[in-house]
């Protein structure tokens, strides 16, 4: 292949890691010139990032090319990847949108934000493209290093500092046992590919030494790649960093970074690793369930709205994790409809923590009990609220009912009766601290007459364009059903592909 | 005398990273680190793979471990008790680390040796089996570690490279977002402003 289709293939992260330059050399040279009196340049450089997402958007989406192998094997684009990548970039957007007024009222003045949001895209688009084990690695590292700085950046607060510290700390040992085990596969078979990993393991099952050595290997890099999904019961960071990291890095941390380390895990549990899959199934049922239940009883404890969100988000990705431990294309199906809902849901949460504020004091929501001034003070975003935790607990008419309908009948076909029950069950009791959440903004209501900061007009065409979605899917549910069956097809195609040629 | 010098090298380094973790002062423990170092590049030597072994030395004793060492010694640190928190937690550590090490054991009868797949590998030709006479000497290639590293480094595995320029960019970036203060306050010296200065000028009398 020659060097120039390489280059058209993986065009989105070359433009992107080249614009990111220019942003830095703008931002360094702006920021410090006292002829233009020292700028702040975040909301500056927030929309000028907004506008290259939007054209790596197109480029990701219009790619000439479909399926191609990169830069020796080491990259891989097929409609997997570029679909998940389009969907990374829209919810980079909308972070980023939904960011900019907060900035402003905390005075996070540090443009690099921006571009180490930029850069932790690049990262993870980066990681979606991956194929083999050295690339994964580095990609991983690229992403997380921009995720350990995101969460420090409020460094005059002890949270922020503490958060990022954390992160660093557990994240670093996470990634050394990712890379353990990626060095064992590498010392056991000699191979980095994973396309030639899928043909090593489906050739020669039999091998019972090299077998059990991928297995002890797998282990440490599932181990990995759990941490960093937050799965029990390696989530113990999830709470504190959620709590701790400014609010705008959590709604990054709630919603993008778990998409691009998903992906990568149907990449090596339906691709590379496929055919041990049966030793990976019960770990992934373990984690799943004890995800669910610790999710559920967490969360039912908890008086600050950040953390309540990231005990649900460790809820969701063991309702994520059931989807994929079923080691079939519905299981992997049910998933990704799952997760591309869960962002929506997540990003409108997280946009009410980011927008709500009381108009005096400036405060912003903290405490479940500060939802009680809402009903009074703006109706239609209690309304919101309503409809979006109400999707969230899996309410039938709304979105959120449909992707956990999805996870339960697959978990029935695949004939995981027990598991099916004890989600619906810890289902039924996650439905609880959703709704007392709307119990507090709706039936609670304090009558003190508190005047909010009126929401800004990006944040409330996301908040109405997205609840309308989650209302409206029970209408017309096929265009992302459809699309996800698109791009999960060639994922399987691929192994034939791999297998027979 | 191989397997000697491994033996040596590798017994020493495991004492040296349990001293590391275990010595109660952290002078002693940057110091222990240093040796660590020390002995994994002499067994890197062993393995034949000087340039690391160079690099080792050079980047983590030469560097990163004085760095540590001088920023230990800049900070006053107490040394702390640690005796009653680690009985503490010494048996469950002990007993997971022996079950975990005991599962990997169990694992790990085999040697490490990678076993060479390629689906072609008996189609692909070779000059070796075209020319009946080979040229021997000139298919003997002596090149150095470096060259090696270069050779795969900037052609095949050009994307390595350029990703790893780009982590470190990102640590750069991270290391002046967290550290770097700007303030408008500060009063600095403009060294041009000051040499450009005429001293004849710079006292003006004016008529008010």
């Amino acid at each position: 292949m020659s060097f120039k289709v390489e280059l058209i293939a993986m065009a989105p992260e070359i433009f992107l890691i080249s614009i990111i330059q220019y942003l830095i050399i703008y931002g360094v040279i702006c920021t410090t010139s006292s002829h233009l009196n020292y700028p702040i340049l975040v909301n500056n450089l927030s929309w000028l990032s907004l506008q290259v997402l939007f054209f790596l958007g197109l480029m990701t989406s219009y790619n000439p090319l479909t399926y191609t192998l990169a830069f020796n094997d080491l990259l891989i684009l097929d409609e997997f990847s570029s679909f998940i990548k389009t969907i990374i970039i829209v919810a980079t957007a909308c972070t980023i949108l939904i960011s900019l007024k907060y900035n402003h009222f905390e005075r996070i003045n540090a443009f690099e934000s921006i571009i180490l949001l930029l850069l932790a895209v690049t990262g993870i688009l980066l990681l979606i493209s991956s194929f083999n084990l050295v690339s994964i690695y580095l990609a991983i590292e690229l992403q997380s290093f921009c995720l350990y700085i995101l969460a420090a950046l409020n460094r005059t607060s002890e949270f922020s500092t503490e958060a990022g510290l954390k992160y660093f700390v557990l994240g670093a040992f996470s990634s050394g046992l990712l890379l353990f085990g990626l060095s064992l596969i590498y010392g056991f078979t000699g191979i980095l590919n994973l396309g030639d990993l899928f043909q090593f393991l489906s050739v020669s099952p039999y091998n019972v030494y090299v077998i059990n050595g991928i297995n002890l290997a797998s282990l440490f890099i599932l181990v990995g790649l759990l941490f960093k999904l937050s799965a029990v019961p390696f989530h113990l960071w999830a709470p504190d960093i959620y709590e701790g990291a400014p609010t705008t890095t959590t709604a990054f941390f709630a919603s993008v970074p778990k998409i691009g380390i998903l992906a990568l895990l149907t990449r090596f549990a339906y691709l590379g690793f496929y055919d041990i899959f049966f030793s990976w199934q019960e770990l992934f049922v373990i984690s799943a369930i004890c995800s669910i239940l610790l999710g559920t009883f967490g969360a039912l404890m908890q008086l600050k709205l950040k953390r309540l969100l990231a005990y649900s988000a460790i809820g969701h990705m063991g309702f994520m994790l059931i989807g994929f431990s079923c080691g079939c294309f519905e299981g992997i199906h049910a998933t990704f409809v799952y997760i591309v809902l869960y962002m929506m849901m997540a990003i409108v949460s997280f946009t009410f923590l980011l927008g709500i504020y009381q108009k005096k004091k400036l405060t912003r929501l903290h405490y479940l009990k500060d939802l009680t001034i809402l009903t009074n003070s703006n109706p239609l975003i209690a309304l919101s609220i309503a409809f979006v935790f109400f999707s969230m607990a899996g309410i039938p008419p709304l979105a959120g009912f449909f992707s956990k309908m999805f996870l339960f009948i697959v978990a029935i076909q695949s004939s995981m009766y027990t598991i099916a029950i004890i989600v619906v069950l810890t289902s039924v009791i996650s439905c609880f601290y959703y709704i007392r959440v709307i119990k507090l903004v709706f039936f609670d209501t304090s009558y003190l007459w508190v005047p909010l900061v009126r929401l800004d007009r990006e944040k409330s065409i996301m908040v109405s364009v997205i609840t309308t979605f989650l209302v409206c899917f029970a209408i017309y549910p096929l265009p992302i059903i459809y699309s996800v069956q698109n791009v999960l097809y060639f994922i399987v195609r691929n192994q034939f592909d791999l297998f027979y040629t | 005398m191989e397997a000697i010098f491994f033996l040596f090298f590798s017994s020493l380094s495991l004492i040296c990273g349990l001293l590391v973790v275990t010595s109660k002062n952290p002078i002693h423990s940057v110091l222990f680190l240093v040796l660590v170092f020390f002995n994994v590049s002499g067994l890197l030597i062993l393995l034949g793979v000087e340039f690391l072994a160079f690099l080792f030395l050079i980047v983590y004793v030469g560097a990163i471990a004085v760095l540590f060492l001088f920023i230990v010694m800049m900070l006053s640190i107490k040394i702390p008790e640690y005796k009653t928190i680690i009985y503490r937690y010494l048996p469950i550590g002990i007993i997971l680390g022996l079950g975990f090490l005991c599962e990997v054991l169990l694992v790990f009868e085999s040697e490490l040796s990678s076993l060479i797949v390629s689906p072609f590998g008996n189609l692909t030709f070779n000059n070796f089996y075209l020319n009946s006479i080979t040229l021997w000497d000139s298919n003997v290639v002596a090149i150095t570690n470096i060259e090696v590293f270069a050779s795969v480094l900037y052609t095949h595995y050009a994307y390595f490279f350029i990703i790893s320029g780009v982590i470190l960019l990102v640590s750069m970036i991270g290391a002046i977002t967290l550290t770097l203060h700007r303030r408008i306050d500060i009063k600095r010296q403009k060294i041009y402003k000051q040499v450009q200065k005429d001293f004849a000028k710079t006292i003006v009398w004016t008529s008010k």
